[in-house]
């Protein structure tokens, strides 16, 4: 124990030392440089055909010497163009100069885009986890049990702050039809537990169709979405199926800009990803990433970023951006509280989802990693799972499924929008067919039973009609049932929703018995006695009148024969077959009919 | 004051008569024929015949009382086709107690009318005896039972022997 905790002293001393040198390093890049050098991107308005464009594009870049770097073509946005001024001129003076220009909609500089601060690294300790629980699906990935923020088994003393994952698979483990790109340093799209969810990809530093990882921070969060899993290697991922299309912008100083990651957008929506992950960001508004961002059909999965501000205040972008397809993630920690790092924000920060020493696939290798860089995947992987189970929803519906389905923390009340956390199982949950299930407790008893019925539907029914098979119905969704006459009662549940209905039915289901009252042996043909009849299936009915231990056509014939006797001697409630109140004929034809 | 009460008094009776066994409506048990003549030695037959049976039968059992012995006696009881369970006991000289069920369901809700037993009487000497029959259960097909009124039968031994049959002339 005390091992334990001069081991956590040390590692706490070592990140501290560490983030400050390597945020230290940044932030003064930061300060040294927030825009690619001589770099302007210009925005032309929409003036008719592109001929017409280039013709006064062509025109003003000649005016101040400028020269095109990336065409509309390239950029992939038609009116768009980045062009590199002379050096005799100021960014500052080329974008006032564009600016002025009544065919110019906006122009700005090309601003340079970091990944979040790097946060850790550390190799953890994890406990084994649990045995398989039911309604969960357990991958055999060995290292599963590394992954808290799949299932939590570290802190078991605590509430789970994991995001319910493995009872999420047990609805949906993701299509091979959804694709997430990860928009990043590249992804080490070998690995062996990458390799066959991932696409070809593409380099938009240098210009190549290799994105490979030179950095880690891509790979990583490739794994948390996407991991081949149940594959007995290494993780699993939040959305075992889907594919990564790996989209590299940033070098392996993890330093990008905006006219790369909107080319690796348009990139992404040309090879038809379906969510765009950005574990990235910076504080100067770019208006031309938001306008490519709003015009995408993809949902954009974005890190709120790591300096722990209230990003309301000082917005960090693209998470800050007010885009409605936009999902802003906050990172929190093993005990479901903000991660102390996380950017937040109850405007600008949609939710939080585990971001705190999280085991994930690096190059070549595993490892742990801290930030919103990561909570950001987990975002991504259960958007993958949504949009697999229902590929008609587009960016709008997913993301306000993800938020209305958040685990409600009231201590994240005030720093995102929902006050929650990111579930997984529970967005699923919703979109499952309209199926009906119940269940009822208990199922057998003695009169008067008192049942409580629970709905057990998917699909989110709207209303629901119950028969509890004596003649009473109800409309509630959970109805307890009183039960009063002895018998055996077929149960029905019929749920509606938006014109569409299910039905279920169980046979039989409740098995109600008359108060127990002791019986007599049936006299014989010769004057002695057959053995004390016996319930056969515990109805409460004792069906084996001549107590031979089964029923046979024996035990109707020796009730007709002793009918009189029975009428005389014996206890109704447990010879009361057809359910009439008393022993009669009526009992030796049900009891026929049984046997 | 008092005519609530014996308003509550009633509503009372009528809701405990409904929680007793639900009794059929109006039903009749008799015999066809309702006279019968024979000679000594013969064994005339009469149908138990029950009318008003609309809610089915799935069984009964009944006794059957010839009260003078010394001039007629029961002789073989069989069922219809329909009593498919059955018995006969006989309880004393002059008493049997028959009993029959339907397990195939064969006289359901509907039938009117249906044969329970016919009867053979062992014709002893010339007198008078009375066919009675005393339902001590009888119920129906719909968890009720019936509660019928029955009619006797009559029976008359001529003092002769049976007669002879004589050719017929030309």
């Amino acid at each position: 124990m005390e091992r334990v905790s001069v081991s956590w002293i040390f590692r706490a001393c070592l990140l501290f030392i560490l983030i400050g040198m390597v945020w230290g390093g940044v932030q003064a890049e930061q300060l040294s440089q927030t825009y690619m050098p001589g770099e302007v991107i210009v925005r032309y308005a929409d003036i008719g055909s592109g001929t017409a464009i280039a013709s006064v594009a062509s025109s003003l870049n000649t005016e101040i010497g400028a020269d095109t770097i990336y065409s509309e073509e390239k950029l992939g946005i038609k009116g768009m163009q980045v062009v590199k001024i002379p050096d005799t001129m100021s960014v500052t003076e080329a974008v006032q100069y564009f600016k002025s220009n009544d065919y110019v909609s906006y122009a700005e500089p090309n601003f340079v885009t970091y990944l979040p601060g790097p946060i850790g690294g550390t190799g953890n300790s994890i406990s084994e986890s649990g045995e398989d629980t039911p309604g969960m699906t357990i991958p055999d990935d060995p290292d599963f049990n590394l992954q808290w923020g799949l299932y939590n088994t570290l802190n078991i003393n605590t509430e789970r702050a994991d995001i319910s994952a493995p009872e999420a698979w047990n609805i949906s483990t993701g299509s091979p039809d959804i694709i997430v790109a990860v928009i990043d340093t590249g992804v080490d799209f070998s690995h062996e537990d990458l390799a066959d969810n991932c696409l070809s990809g593409y380099n938009f530093v240098d210009f190549d169709e290799n994105p490979v990882d030179d950095n880690g921070h891509g790979t990583h969060c490739a794994g948390i979405i996407s991991a081949v899993t149940n594959n007995s290697i290494g993780i699993a991922g939040v959305s075992w199926n889907s594919k990564i299309l790996p989209v590299k912008v940033f070098n392996s100083a993890g330093k990008s800009n905006v006219a790369l990651e909107i080319m690796g957008i348009k990139y992404a929506e040309r090879e038809g990803a379906d969510i765009i992950s950005c574990s990235w960001g910076g504080y100067t508004y770019s208006e031309t990433l938001k306008e490519v961002i709003d015009r995408s059909p993809a949902l954009f999965v974005c890190a709120a970023g790591n300096e722990g501000y209230d990003i309301d205040e000082i917005p960090h972008y693209p998470a800050a951006y007010s885009s409605p397809n936009i999902i802003s993630v906050g990172a929190s920690d093993g005990m479901d509280m903000p991660a102390w790092f996380s950017n937040y924000g109850v405007s600008s920060v949609d939710l939080f989802a585990p971001g705190t020493e999280i085991y994930s696939t690096l190059p070549g290798t595993y490892g742990f990693m801290d930030g919103t860089s990561m909570a950001a995947p987990f975002v991504s992987g259960v958007a993958a799972l949504i949009k697999g189970q229902k590929p008609a929803y587009d960016a709008i519906a997913v993301k306000n499924l993800i938020l209305s389905s958040v685990d409600q923390k009231y201590w994240l009340d005030t720093v995102c929008s929902t006050g929650g956390r990111l579930n997984a199982y529970r967005p699923l949950s919703q979109v499952l067919p309209l199926t009906a299930e119940f269940k009822a407790e208990p199922g057998s008893g003695t009169i008067p039973l008192n049942v409580q019925f629970t709905d057990l539907s998917s699909g989110n029914p709207e209303s629901w009609r119950w028969t509890f098979g004596d003649g009473f119905e109800s409309g509630q969704q959970n109805p307890a049932h009183m039960y009063m006459k002895p018998g055996k009662y077929s149960v029905t549940l019929t749920i509606f929703k938006e014109g569409l209905s299910s039905f279920a039915e169980k046979e039989d289901y409740i098995n109600v018995k008359p108060p127990f009252q002791p019986v007599k042996a049936f006299p014989d043909k010769k004057g002695d006695y057959h053995p004390v009849p016996t319930d056969q299936d515990d109805d409460g009915l004792f069906e084996d009148i001549n107590g031979n231990g089964w029923l046979e056509y024996e035990d109707p014939k020796l009730l007709f024969d002793q009918i009189l006797f029975a009428i005389k001697e014996e206890p109704v409630g447990q010879f009361d077959f057809d359910g009439s109140g008393f022993i009669g004929f009526g009992d030796v034809v049900k009891l026929y009919q049984m046997v | 004051m008092k005519k609530i009460n014996i308003l509550g008094v009633l509503s009372a009776l009528i809701l405990v008569a409904g929680l007793i066994a639900p009794v059929s409506a109006y039903s009749l048990l008799f015999f066809n024929p309702s006279v019968v003549e024979s000679n000594p030695g013969e064994q005339p037959a009469i149908d138990l015949i029950m009318e008003g049976c609309n809610a089915g039968i799935s069984g009964y059992a009944l006794y059957l009382v010839l009260d003078n012995p010394a001039v007629a006696s029961f002789g073989e009881i069989t069922f219809p086709s329909w009593v498919t369970l059955n018995k006969v006991e006989h309880i004393n000289s002059t008493t049997v107690l028959i009993q029959g069920a339907d397990p195939g369901k064969l006289v359901e809700p509907g039938v009117s009318i249906s044969n329970l037993a016919k009867i053979s009487i062992h014709a002893l000497k010339a007198g008078y005896a009375t066919l009675s029959v005393e339902p001590v259960i009888i119920d129906d097909d719909r968890k009720g039972r019936y509660d019928p009124v029955s009619k006797t039968a009559s029976i008359v031994i001529s003092g002769a022997g049976p007669s002879p049959l004589i050719p017929a002339t030309r």
